[in-house]
Formats: structure tokens, sequence, C-alpha cells
């Protein structure tokens, strides 16, 4: 096996390139890269992909840990104002649904169960809402937090994760009946919101390095 | 920043490690030398997050080099200590040794 052919693990190098400053995306990727081609050589993928994973998880907590001290009160104040926006967010999302429905249910809706499709149908619209309003503020909380998208992104949303902690807590010990069959639906609601903000973040960094530097493979 | 400050425990063994390695330390280089004279595994964050940490102190400086075909043509971002830098770790060297000077350490450590 040549030296070109060994990849590190994908899960991993992705992880380090969402996670590494701007100023350092030549070093950090490439110090690993060139350590992981050289253990491979000499002692096998497998112990290689072994390393890079036992380097992956320090590295990213290092670089968090640093992103935090250098600018604490900027990535605080960012992420305090996409919780602000994550609330209004998800009310206006929900409140326009509801408003939908409703019309729906009285103008148009005769009362016979079969129809009531309909109204389900909508209510996978506000999923879908949901889903794409938290997308939506992850990419505008990634903008204003400038270079340190990821950090703010994932800050948030782990807040708004631990948050929907309650509500799933409650869902699940409320309803003793059909709680299997609807968990994956509430599951979604409750915590889909937090990794579409993360996924909004990652779109921005994306773009924002497409544009400073042609892309690399590891 | 104040003229006395002194290096962190971790902070003080980059620098030596970026002196003995002179024009050739960079992160693999670091982390390597780290592990083969003190025996300790770090990762390749905990390096750069201290030599970050040392640049915005005015300790080290760096720049790249050129980009090479094992790292996927990235650059290599070496490192060298400044004379602050230098004046640091004297410091901190000097401080260390007047606290242990007289010290029987290895009775601290007898059963």
């Amino acid at each position: 096996m040549t030296q070109a052919s060994f990849h590190p693990p994908r899960v991993a190098a992705w992880l380090i390139e969402l996670f590494t400053p701007y100023e350092q995306t030549e070093s950090i990727p490439g110090d690993l890269l060139e350590e992981f081609s050289d253990l491979a050589s000499k002692s096998g993928a497998a112990c290689a992909r072994r390393w890079f994973w036992r380097q992956t998880v320090p590295t990213i907590s290092h670089l968090v840990r640093g992103g935090f001290q250098a600018a604490p009160w900027s990535t605080a104040g960012v992420v305090f104002g996409g919780l602000l926006l994550v609330q209004l967010g998800h009310m206006l999302s929900e409140w326009t649904i509801r408003a939908g429905t409703q019309f729906f249910n009285h103008h148009y809706l005769p009362p016979y169960p079969h129809l009531r499709l309909a109204v389900f149908s909508l209510n996978g619209g506000m999923y879908l809402t949901r889903l794409m309003v938290s997308a939506l503020i992850g990419c505008i909380v990634a903008l204003i937090s400038k270079r340190k998208e990821v950090l703010a992104t994932v800050t948030l949303s782990l807040i708004c994760g631990i948050w929907a902690i309650p509500g799933f807590w409650n869902f699940w010990h409320g309803s003793k009946t059909h709680r299997v069959a609807i968990v994956l639906p509430v599951l979604l609601y409750s915590f889909g919101g937090s990794f579409a903000i993360v996924i909004g973040g990652g779109i921005v960094r994306k773009f924002r390095l497409r544009s400073l530097r042609p892309a690399r493979s590891w | 920043m104040s003229d006395r400050d002194y290096l962190g425990e971790f902070e003080h063994i980059v620098v030596l490690a970026l002196l003995r390695l002179a024009g050739q330390a960079y992160g693999v280089t670091v982390r390597q030398e780290i592990e083969v004279r003190i025996g300790r595994e770090v990762s390749i964050g905990a390096i750069y997050a201290t030599l970050a940490r040392l640049e915005t102190k005015g300790y080290v400086n760096s720049y790249l080099g050129d980009p090479t075909p094992e790292r996927g043509g990235r650059s290599k971002r070496f490192f060298r200590v400044t004379a602050k830098g230098l004046v640091a770790v004297n410091r901190t060297h000097r401080a260390l040794q007047k606290m242990t000077d007289g010290l029987s350490l290895a009775r601290g450590y007898s059963p």
C-alpha cells in the first residue's frame, strides 16, 4: 500500500476542519495529516486511525477553550442574541402554522376524520418550518460571530438542546401509550432545531473557507 | 502585560522545545520533541493553543513555510522565540531554581 492511499477517518478530519481557527487552517490539519501518513506507513492504517481519533478529541477541546478565552464577551453576546432569535423565530413560525391550521379547519375541512390528514400535513410543515428557521438562525449567528461561527453555533445549539430536555422528559413520562411510535417526531421537534443551528453555522463556515482558499482533500 | 510575568508549566516546556529545535520548530516537531524528551503524549491542539497564547504575549512569532505534498498541499507554520520570550524563559527558570535551592525534593517522596 502506498503512502498516498492512507486516509484519516473522515468524521474526525471533518470535525478538525470545522473547529480549526481560520489562521490555523493550514498548520493544524497539515500537521495531523503529516504525522498520520508517517504513522500509517510505519505501524499500519488501523494504528494511525486510532492515533488520529486520540488526537481529535483533545485538539477540539483545546480549540473550543482557546476560542472562548480569546473573545469571551463577544462570543457570549452573540450566543445571547442567538437565544433571543431562536425564541422569536420559533414563536413566529408556530403562530403562523397554527393560524394556518385553524383557518383551514374552519373554512375548508368538513368535520370528517379522514380529512384531518391535511391538518397532520400542516403539523409536518410545522416541524419543517421549525428546522428551516433554526438553520436560518444558525446562519445569522454565524455571520454575526465573524470568524467564530462554529463555536457560537455549537454553544447556542447546546443551550437550546439542554433547554429542550425538560419538555422531552415530560413527554416521555406523561404519555404511557404510543410513546415509542411517536418518539421520533417528538425527538425531531425537541432537538432537531439544535442540529439545524449547527448545520447553518457549518454552511457559513464552508462558504467562508472556500472564499479564503481552495478546497483541500485529506 | 507585566514585565514580571512568568511562563506557565506547559508554556515553559513548549518554549524550551522551540529553543531546542531552532529553525525547525513547527507543530509536528514540537509535539514529538516533548513526547520523546519527557514521555508525555500531548495533542496538537494543546501545542497550538499554547503557541497562540505565547504569540499574543509576544514571546514567540511565526511564519508560513512552503506547501508540501505529504501535508495535502498545506504549509507548515514555523515558530521561533523572540527576545522578550528569551527574557521570560530565563526569568521563569531562575525563579524555579531559587525556589528549589536547598530543598531535598527526594525526601518529600520517600516513604
